[in-house]
């Protein structure tokens, strides 16, 4: 900026970033050396001053209606989900090495509990559709290793209460693994997978993962 | 309060809205000049603020933040409904600030910032925006582009030519 006022003013902008606080202060400073000899741009300055009091100046207009029942009965009639149900879940460290695994345990011990039924109906309606005899066999193999699992755990459990827990492990034998593959395997695979959401209420409920992306 | 309804209790939040509804309620009425139309989309601001409000930072004020929701909320509803709206409801300030004496000072005042609000709602929207964020919600230039997201160059423009079409109008009223 050059101090004699006829050689270079200052621009609008420069004026306008002036008022508005925005100038780097070595430039700021040459702006005002500038104004303090330039009755043109301190006229400019004031007439952009005036204005920007007057935008400013404006009052603010009364409202007459209340707001507040509008937007609770907006909440209340269930048109939003409440807003906690948009926050983002922080992964602590239990979350992470703790409820995580026990919610796939839990759902592997609800499958195995279920999983005889189900593959009774599997297997009735495989024979129905006369379809998959293979697939059929590895049912029968996973049922009768989850039923010798279960048949395993309440004999361990009478055995510790009628002998102790050491003599019970001693007798305890385990049901011979059969080869997870196949069908069954994608069966139980995804029988948990659809337990896991469900439980962590991705699927069903208010603000779901399915329901907020609809 | 905030932590309440953060946590998704209406009823925190409805004391949010009772405490910052006047100062949305006018955000939106300098953006759209309607009274209708202010209040319905202040309300609309609130309703969307619930449920963004697990993106607020709780440790800054409310009051702020809410306005700036408003503020999009209204561009936005410009943008789409393209209403360049000059003619606007009678205005009706808060009594409060009406307190200037003698008759002839506060009818030139009345028709001036009638005058004003004129010029300031035939701006086109988005220069509208950066003066409200600007004079209104004092926010620098690098807040108005993040609130925008805009560039900084851009909300220098809008401000600078918004001003700048302001000033003129006035010139001529006067």
């Amino acid at each position: 900026m050059n101090n004699h006022p006829s050689e270079q003013h200052p621009s609008d902008w420069q004026l306008q970033e002036l008022l508005d606080g925005e100038l780097a202060p070595p430039e700021t400073a040459d702006l005002r050396t500038h104004l303090a000899t330039c009755p043109i741009c301190s006229l400019r300055l004031d007439e952009l001053r005036q204005l920007f009091a007057s935008i400013e100046a404006l009052p603010p207009a009364a409202l007459v209606t209340d707001l507040t029942l509008g937007v609770l009965a907006r909440i209340a009639r269930g048109q939003l989900p409440p807003a906690i149900w948009g926050r983002p879940q922080p992964q602590t460290w239990l979350h992470t090495h703790l409820i995580l695994p026990v919610q796939f345990i839990a759902s592997l011990g609800l499958i195995f509990m279920f999983w005889p039924v189900a593959s009774l109906l599997l297997r009735s309606l495989f024979q129905r559709l006369e379809m998959l005899p293979a697939a059929s066999n590895r049912l029968v193999e996973m049922t009768v290793f989850i039923s010798g699992g279960w048949r395993a755990v309440a004999e361990l459990i009478r055995s510790s209460m009628e002998q102790g827990i050491e003599a019970a492990l001693d007798l305890a034998w385990l049901p011979e693994i059969p080869v997870f593959s196949g069908l069954p395997a994608g069966v139980l695979l995804a029988a948990v997978t659809l337990l896991w959401f469900v439980g962590n209420g991705l699927l069903i409920g208010k603000g779901s993962y399915l329901r907020r992306n609809k | 309060m905030l932590l309440r309804a953060q946590t998704g209790d209406p009823a925190a939040f409805g004391a949010l809205v009772e405490a910052h509804q006047a100062s949305v309620f006018n955000v939106c009425y300098r953006l759209l000049g309607n009274r209708q139309e202010a209040e319905d989309l202040a309300q609309e601001a609130f309703v969307r603020a619930y449920q963004r409000l697990y993106t607020f930072n709780t440790q800054l004020p409310f009051g702020p933040w809410m306005r700036r929701v408003a503020a999009n909320l209204c561009l936005n509803h410009l943008a789409k409904y393209t209403i360049n709206q000059v003619s606007m409801d009678e205005e009706r300030d808060d009594p409060a600030e009406n307190v200037l004496p003698g008759p002839e000072k506060v009818q030139e005042l009345v028709e001036l910032r009638h005058e004003l609000r004129a010029a300031l709602l035939s701006l086109p929207p988005h220069y509208r925006v950066v003066i409200e964020l600007r004079h209104f919600q004092d926010l620098s230039y690098a807040e108005i582009a993040q609130a925008l997201a805009l560039p900084v160059s851009d909300v220098k423009s809008h401000l600078f030519r918004a001003r700048k079409i302001l000033a003129e109008k006035l010139k001529a009223y006067e």
